[in-house]
């Protein structure tokens, strides 16, 4: 403990250069407020590099990494930089011993910063007092709990470091501290009580890797629970069964109220008290939150151990029951994909009403098809209409080939058959009415061939829109004299035509 | 033109496009198979056109969608029917196959398929709405409630790319 504080004292300013330096670099939004903060974070990193060359060059590079992963969003990186500054304070006392330990276990190196950083945190808060006891209280627990407590902080660099284990608990226990501390500081203010609430932010975003799967739930979970009740009672639906795995660590941190627990004990244990120190620094900053957010997450971690679909608060999770969920959603996804299709549908909610509307859709369609018909059938009872047809048939199986119209790229035959059909038009205004669809034919085909490539310059004004290409072949049609290039109709053989179904 | 599971992947441009050549192709098919349309009655080439308009929407989408192959069965079947009858009764059989055609657009083919719409309630709760629906999409009578919503959406699109096609060609003719 002398020796913390020696470390401390004598660190602060050369290693808060470094650390600033070194975490600067990070986008992190240093408020006012921060800076203080920050600063002071930095020395018990520094610190610890110092102490701990191996473990600092891992610490100094998961500062770093911390602090690029968190400036996602102001109030996680917040988070972390003041919880390092509560946590540290805390476990200072145990950091010394522990980052041993936690060297030893491969992945702590925060645990030895946040210890050396508590000093700095110390003197910047008027609780220190507070803290300091609850280190004490700390210390007081074996050394396995030692350990375990340093997770958390170890747990925030894990995740951006190696895999550890620890790693959620780690943050739990981060998050515990955070919350004695201010239960303690209380009277710190916000900025205070929004450290340690950030830390967990921080570990949340952090704890992506492989590892155990469940850790990375357990971040989040715990940035959750840490930023806010009403965040809490989101995250804790969104983590479901798997905070349950939480080590037990969680809670030790969770301030003398409980006895430690080792990270394999209950995890139950583990995330309900974590759940309390978290609702009680959350309490602080948001009351109805905290109680949300433990709520739901003992009803969210009871409901679900194993399954991986997670069951929202309040639902069942029977198997069957999730599967008829799971059904559901996709139901509602085309309903609203439906909705999208079926004009003025938008306000319409409900399966029924959906259903009805789309069913007065596809009559209506139905109805305007017929009417339609009726219509192009009163319409063009002569035989335009069948030379436009055949010149198109024609174009399709020529143009299209073996591959047919659902090979029909659009883009290629369109310049083409549009123009064809426009002479297609222009011919069968010229031969009048035919008799017979081979007589039509072969007046068309002769009559391509004489116009020869025809409509070269047409075919470069691909008609934006449909319509303007129908309206071409309308103009074509009206205007038989118009010159035609050279096109390849001559491709279109007289003996596809034959080749009618 | 499109993955077959995407319902939203059909770009309604290039569907048009196919839409329309495959609409005219088909209406001249119609029209130079059955020579006697020009001057009959207007009922009959209307509803030709009509089985034209289908059949190149379901033509269009191809095999991919069970409505569109439900179209396509139809039309086939029609056809080999039409010619087996006209070999049988070449009189009979012309009017047999005008009334089938005419009740092609909603029921299915098969005669044995003809279910009342009574208005009885699922076991959803729907009301019968969605037996309404399953009736009006071709195919998806035998279909879970998520493939027929599927099925809907690509009716309701092909549907409304058709009508679309259609009524530029009546304006387009209307014009001439």
């Amino acid at each position: 403990m002398a020796g913390d504080d020696e470390i401390e004292g004598g660190n602060r300013d050369e290693e808060q250069i470094h650390y600033n330096s070194a975490n600067l670099s990070a986008d992190w939004p240093f408020n006012g407020t921060n800076e203080l903060t920050n600063t002071s974070m930095s020395n018990p990193m520094s610190n610890i590099w110092d102490h701990h060359p191996t473990s600092s060059q891992n610490l100094g590079a998961f500062c770093d990494v911390n602090l690029q992963n968190n400036p996602t969003t102001s109030s996680s990186s917040l988070g972390f930089r003041k919880g390092n500054l509560l946590v540290p304070q805390r476990s200072l006392d145990m950091g010394w011993a522990p980052p041993d330990s936690a060297i030893k276990r491969g992945g702590m190196f925060l645990p030895p910063a946040a210890s050396a950083m508590l000093p700095h945190s110390l003197s910047q808060f008027p609780a220190d007092s507070g803290f300091i006891e609850r280190a004490a209280r700390l210390s007081s627990f074996s050394a396995g709990n030692f350990e375990d407590m340093i997770n958390p902080f170890g747990n925030v660099n894990d995740s951006s470091l190696s895999p550890y284990s620890s790693r959620s608990v780690q943050g739990q226990a981060q998050e515990g501290f955070v919350g004695n501390g201010f239960k303690s500081a209380s009277g710190d203010g916000s900025k205070d009580m929004s450290l340690p609430v950030d830390c967990g932010a921080n570990d949340g975003s952090q704890p992506k890797q492989g590892g155990s799967g469940f850790s990375g739930n357990n971040g989040t979970g715990d940035a959750e629970y840490s930023e806010g009740g009403g965040q809490d009672g989101n995250s804790n639906e969104g983590l479901g069964s798997k905070k349950r795995r939480r080590s037990g660590q969680d809670t030790e941190y969770n301030q003398a109220k409980r006895s430690p627990q080792t990270p394999s004990d209950t995890t139950k244990n583990n995330t309900e008290v974590q759940q309390k120190a978290d609702n009680t620094p959350s309490s602080l900053v948001n009351k109805s939150g905290g109680k949300h957010g433990k709520q739901a997450q003992s009803s969210d971690a009871q409901k679900e151990e194993y399954i991986h679909v997670r069951a929202r608060r309040g639902q069942a999770t029977n198997s069957h029951s999730l599967a008829e969920r799971v059904r559901r959603e996709k139901i509602s996804e085309r309903m609203k994909f439906l909705q999208d299709l079926v004009p003025g549908c938008s306000k319409v909610t409900g399966k029924a009403v959906m259903l009805d509307e789309i069913i007065n859709y596809v009559q209506s369609l139905q109805r305007q098809v017929e009417f339609l018909s009726m219509k192009l059938a009163t319409v063009n009872p002569r035989m335009d209409f069948n030379i436009e047809g055949l010149l198109a048939k024609d174009i399709l199986e020529s143009r299209l080939g073996p591959s047919g119209p659902l090979g029909f790229g659009g883009d290629m035959a369109m310049p083409y058959t549009p123009n064809q059909s426009q002479m297609a038009v222009m011919q069968a205004g010229i031969p009048g009415v035919g008799t017979s669809s081979d007589a039509v034919r072969r007046t068309i085909n002769s009559h391509l061939m004489a116009l020869g490539g025809g409509y070269k310059d047409h075919t470069s004004q691909v008609p934006s829109s449909w319509d303007d290409e129908l309206h071409n072949i309308v103009q074509m049609g009206l205007n038989p004299g118009t010159p035609v290039s050279s096109q390849n109709l001559g491709s279109t053989p007289p003996g596809h035509l034959k080749a009618e179904p | 033109m499109s993955p077959p599971h995407q319902p939203t992947s059909i770009n309604p441009n290039s569907l048009k496009i196919q839409l329309a050549y495959r609409f005219l192709h088909n209406l001249n098919n119609i029209n130079t198979k059955r020579s006697n349309l020009d001057h009959t009655q207007i009922n009959r080439k209307s509803h030709r056109v009509k089985v034209a308009a289908y059949a190149s929407m379901a033509f269009v989408t191809g095999s991919r969608r069970a409505w569109s192959r439900s179209i396509l069965r139809k039309i086939r079947n029609r056809g080999v029917l039409a010619r087996i009858k006209k070999r049988v009764d070449h009189k009979a059989s012309r009017v047999r196959v005008h009334h089938h055609l005419n009740a092609r657009s909603t029921k299915r083919r098969n005669p044995s398929c003809s279910n009342p719409n009574g208005d009885y309630i699922d076991p959803s709760g729907n009301l019968g709405l969605e037996v309404k629906l399953r009736k009006l999409v071709p195919g998806a009578v035998m279909m879970d409630a998520c493939g027929l919503l599927d099925e809907t959406a690509d009716y309701i699109k092909c549907l409304a790319t058709q009508v679309e096609v259609m009524r530029t060609l009546v304006d387009l003719y209307s014009t001439i």
